[in-house]
């Protein structure tokens, strides 16, 4: 399962149009348990079967062996294969020292996405014409009109 | 934001799982919900700047929740609506910021599942407590999974409530049954208040 624990960081990636990398760790998690999910989900489909009552369900299911961890090694599997399958094209993701963003562009306003390996924290800059903030890594901001990507990246260092 | 929070516990071992006692998830709903009408809540604030940043963990594709928080929230509807995808991603969003405010959960040891809750064997989200020390003291656990299943509701009426709330328990139990933990996180919309309650099961 040791794979699998950086799932949300692929819901992450993704988050910021890297579909590659989020391809990446939800592949290995794919790998990891595609064995051992069989087994679980045609245990489960057995219990499911046989209990007519909702509420009798999670003794019977510990009783046939399948416990929590099992569970959330199915959901795992099905998450990682949503992500897998569905993350969507590659996107343009920009790159400046360890933060990965993307500056999407909508008319009037600009929002920031980013993902910084090294922030650590809470951190807020206010501007007059909008925000950036970044949170345990993960960054956002909107600016009205546009930025230029020199003033993206003063911005980004003091978030630091 | 401005929101009003409460937060209780009851045993796990409350509610029924064996053959010899009968389904009774609709009663102890009953009873939680009557003791949140009565609750004590407090005020909490959920940093504003923080919620868009949030969406990643959503299940919805919808961006920029905060411009559309306040229609949801304050505005008299008139004819329109209320958008259920829309109440799902806030109360998702509200969830999770709580649990950062609160209790310092890092986001990013949050595993939200609802995308894949059609397997019918799983609930909204998880975290895994060995990594968040501050929720552990909270539960008095040592180690663990924490299973949350987010509810909301954009009316405060009773029936509907308990309804939402013992299909939420009886999920939660499927996987969380002996010996993890669960929340079950209710936001209610009552007139123009945000209630959240936390109800933690051991």
């Amino acid at each position: 399962m040791e794979d699998c624990e950086k799932i949300s960081l692929a819901l992450l990636y993704s988050w910021v149009g890297d579909s590659k990398e989020a391809r990446e760790v939800s592949k290995k998690c794919i790998e990891n348990l595609r064995d051992s999910v069989l087994k679980i989900r045609e245990k489960i489909k057995e219990v499911k079967s046989r209990v007519n009552e909702e509420y009798l369900l999670p003794k019977a299911l510990r009783e046939e062996g399948i416990e929590s961890e099992d569970l959330v090694k199915l959901a795992l599997y099905e998450l990682s294969r949503r992500i897998f399958n569905f993350s969507g094209g590659i996107l343009e993701v920009e790159q400046y020292n360890g933060i990965k963003y993307i500056v999407i562009k909508s008319g009037y306003k600009s929002v920031i996405k980013g993902f910084c390996e090294t922030c650590k924290g809470y951190n807020i800059k206010k501007l007059d014409n909008g925000y950036l903030i970044q949170l345990e890594g993960i960054v956002y901001g909107e600016i009205l009109g546009s930025i230029t990507k020199e003033d993206l990246i003063k911005l980004f260092r003091e978030l630091k | 934001m401005k929101l009003k929070f409460s937060s209780l516990e009851i045993d796990g071992d409350l509610f029924p799982h064996n053959e010899n006692e009968i389904d009774q998830f609709k009663e102890l709903s009953f009873y939680i919900y009557e003791s949140i009408k009565e609750a004590n809540y407090i005020d909490l604030e959920i940093d504003d700047n923080m919620i868009n940043l949030l969406s990643f963990l959503t299940t919805k594709l919808i961006e920029g929740i905060t411009d559309n928080m306040y229609a949801n929230i304050f505005e008299s509807k008139g004819a329109k609506y209320l958008s259920g995808d829309l109440s799902l991603v806030i109360s998702e969003i509200l969830t999770y910021a709580t649990l950062h405010s609160l209790y310092r959960v890092n986001l990013t040891n949050i595993v939200p599942f609802r995308s894949v809750k059609y397997l019918g064997s799983i609930v909204d989200a998880m975290i895994d407590l060995s990594k968040e020390e501050e929720l552990r003291s909270k539960l008095g656990a040592s180690k663990g999974f924490l299973f949350i299943n987010i509810r909301a509701s954009m009316t405060p009426h009773s029936h509907y409530i308990v309804d939402k709330l013992a299909k939420s328990l009886i999920n939660l139990e499927i996987v969380r049954y002996p010996n993890d933990y669960g929340l079950v996180s209710i936001i209610i919309k009552d007139n123009e208040t945000i209630k959240e309650n936390f109800i933690f099961i051991k």
